[in-house]
């Protein structure tokens, strides 16, 4: 059995399962997930999409030798509810656990008996079982084609993201190094741990986003994704970290290209490190499936279509993401109003860019046209847009404490949380905002049935590239 | 060819000016440019109809209908001259046009938003615009 099934939940899935499951009565309840899922990677993810509790006593029994059973009633209704969606089936039940769990023996002979038959009823969708314990999760997914597979990792994701195991012994563990040692009291080995195996994907390598890059790899990242489909030009010089004068545009050779520039830069500090540095704009074509695998993305492309494409896979994927910009305002009269960074923290139901009217769509009219056609419709001035190194470098900063506190340390027990932080550059401020969330939205609501909410795999992401 | 949702913002624009000829030119990225007309735009313009037009971009439903186009030959009856955000000297699907530049952020995304923004643009035509 492979140890690779990611179990992802958004917070309001998780706190209702554990609420139906934990209610303090000591006893074994139970319900099932209905989950989205794809495969990438040699690794299952599923996304907790619904959970449908199971009444004790009419939906869950107890046979007089202690066993829980599911109703077939029960199950029927659910399995439809599931092939109807196209999503996985997976029935879940409690042990008095804490952070060590495990099915027992009738539990195993019971999937060996009934799996197949379900596989076979819920065609090409996984369906499988998870057992919970309070602060632990232990999964038997079996595939289509029978493949049996077990919990790598479960993950509540919500702004600080909790990582779960069957066991603490699954946890990520790293040797001391002291390399790392100055930072080991902060986040201790488990963060540590957490930090060496995260897949840290950043769409965008220009000013903003190639600020990430040092400090992460001197953190102990290790594994990139990177996509941008530019290349170096002379007045991104003072800007993209990293970039030597071998970079620039010359008359025999066009500029290099940022992805080719951040990947250098990461193998010269970690020559251990994995980049898979991708020169393609993540809203064209296949090109959003590279970050299907990724742990935490940074969103540093400050283009309509990448937004709209990368909150989609937020809310549809669960995977966890910062949208971090910079702008500076400066009047058609030269006179500088002020310099603003945003810092936006985007989790699977939260801070959705499309909620809060953060998606230009006038810019997404403009993709398709021609530009002949843009400039006949040109109205007003366009505004040149100013960028200076030092701010990017103060919203990077906020982005990457954010991340470190977020993913890698214990939950904080200071709060609450907003998801938005706005930096006015100049005065030294912030003020915090707390995102808006449409119950019509059809990328992070999940009450909306047509929502591709924690639909992975089952929903098509918005490509307006061409 | 056009995408299911442009076919559905057909649908819709039809229903919506059911007296009007709806011609779709498509621009061959999935998108394309639609025409309807005759419009009937009011007593406040001479002629009281021309034709109505917009680029229907690929990304929608999530993209905004912007801008949107009526006939060039259009005139304030008063004799002012039209104001912003109506503008002179554009042309769309090669005819001399006026643009109508609203924007609109909040309307739903869905092939009725988008036929709907029609109806909205021309009601700020005949009723609103200064």
């Amino acid at each position: 059995m492979n140890r690779n099934v990611r179990l992802l939940f958004s917070p309001p899935v998780f706190k209702a399962v554990q609420k139906h499951l934990f209610p303090g009565d000591n006893c074994e309840h139970a319900g099932v997930l209905l989950c989205g899922w794809n495969e990438r990677a040699d690794r299952i993810t599923l996304t907790a999409n619904e959970f449908q509790p199971a009444r004790d006593g009419i939906d869950y029994t107890v046979s007089p030798e202690f066993h829980g059973r599911l109703q077939p009633l029960f199950i029927e209704d659910a399995l439809s509810k599931a092939k109807e969606r196209r999503l996985s089936y997976v029935a879940i039940h409690n042990h008095m656990a804490c952070d060590s769990v495990s099915f027992s023996q009738v539990d195993m002979a019971s999937h060996e008996y009934g799996y197949p038959t379900l596989s076979r009823l819920n065609r090409g969708l996984p369906v499988g079982a998870a057992v919970f314990g309070t602060s632990s999760i232990e999964v038997d997914i079996w595939m289509p084609g029978g493949k049996r597979h077990s919990l790598e990792t479960a993950r509540v994701v919500d702004q600080w993201i909790r990582h779960l195991w069957s066991s603490p012994r699954f946890a990520p563990q790293v040797a001391y190094d002291e390399q790392f040692d100055r930072q080991l009291p902060f986040l201790r080995n488990a963060g540590l741990g957490l930090i060496a195996e995260a897949i840290v994907g950043i769409v965008g390598l220009g000013g903003l986003g190639s600020q990430l890059i040092e400090p992460l790899v001197r953190l102990g990242f290790r594994r990139f994704v990177l996509l941008d489909p530019d290349r170096m030009d002379r007045s991104n010089y003072s800007r993209v970290h990293g970039s030597l004068p071998i970079d620039l545009p010359a008359s025999s050779k066009p500029g290099n290209l940022k992805v080719e520039i951040a990947k250098r830069l990461i193998l010269a500090i970690a020559p251990d490190a994995t980049v898979d540095a991708q020169p393609l704009d993540v809203a064209r074509g296949d090109a959003h499936q590279c970050l299907l695998g990724c742990d935490f993305v940074f969103l540093a492309a400050d283009t309509a279509e990448a937004r709209l494409t990368c909150n989609a896979l937020v809310h549809q994927y669960y995977i966890p993401m910062v949208q971090i910009g910079t702008k500076v305002h400066i009047d058609t009269n030269g006179v500088l109003h002020g310099v603003f960074g945003a810092v936006r923290q985007l989790r699977p139901g939260k801070g959705c860019l499309w909620c809060n009217g953060l998606i230009d769509r006038v810019a997404l009219a403009d993709s398709g046209k021609t530009q002949t056609q843009r400039d006949n419709e040109r109205y007003g001035a366009d505004a040149p847009s100013p960028s200076v190194v030092a701010f990017n470098a103060e919203v990077a900063g906020r982005a990457l404490n954010d991340f470190l506190r977020h993913y890698a340390t214990p939950q904080p027990s200071f709060g609450p949380f907003y998801e938005y932080s706005m930096l006015d550059l100049l005065a030294g401020e912030r003020e915090f905002v707390e995102a808006r969330a449409d119950e019509q939205c059809s990328f992070c609501s999940a009450s909306n049935s047509s929502s591709s909410h924690g639909r992975s795999g089952g929903s098509q992401v918005p490509i307006v590239g061409l | 060819m056009c995408s299911t949702t442009i076919e559905q913002v057909l649908i819709r624009i039809r229903e919506e000016f059911p007296g009007a000829t709806t011609t779709f030119t498509p621009d061959g990225t999935g998108g394309g440019s639609v025409v309807i007309e005759p419009v009937d735009i009011g007593t406040r313009y001479a002629p009281t109809a021309t034709w109505f037009g917009a680029h229907l971009s690929h990304a929608l439903p999530f993209a905004d209908v912007y801008p949107l186009f009526i006939g060039s030959n259009v005139v304030r009856k008063d004799g002012a001259a039209h104001q912003a955000p109506i503008t002179v000297g554009h042309t769309f699907a090669n005819r001399p046009a006026l643009q109508v530049s609203k924007r609109t952020n909040n309307l739903l995304a869905t092939p009725e938003g988008a036929a709907l923004k029609f109806t909205k643009v021309l009601h700020y035509i005949k009723e609103v615009a200064p």
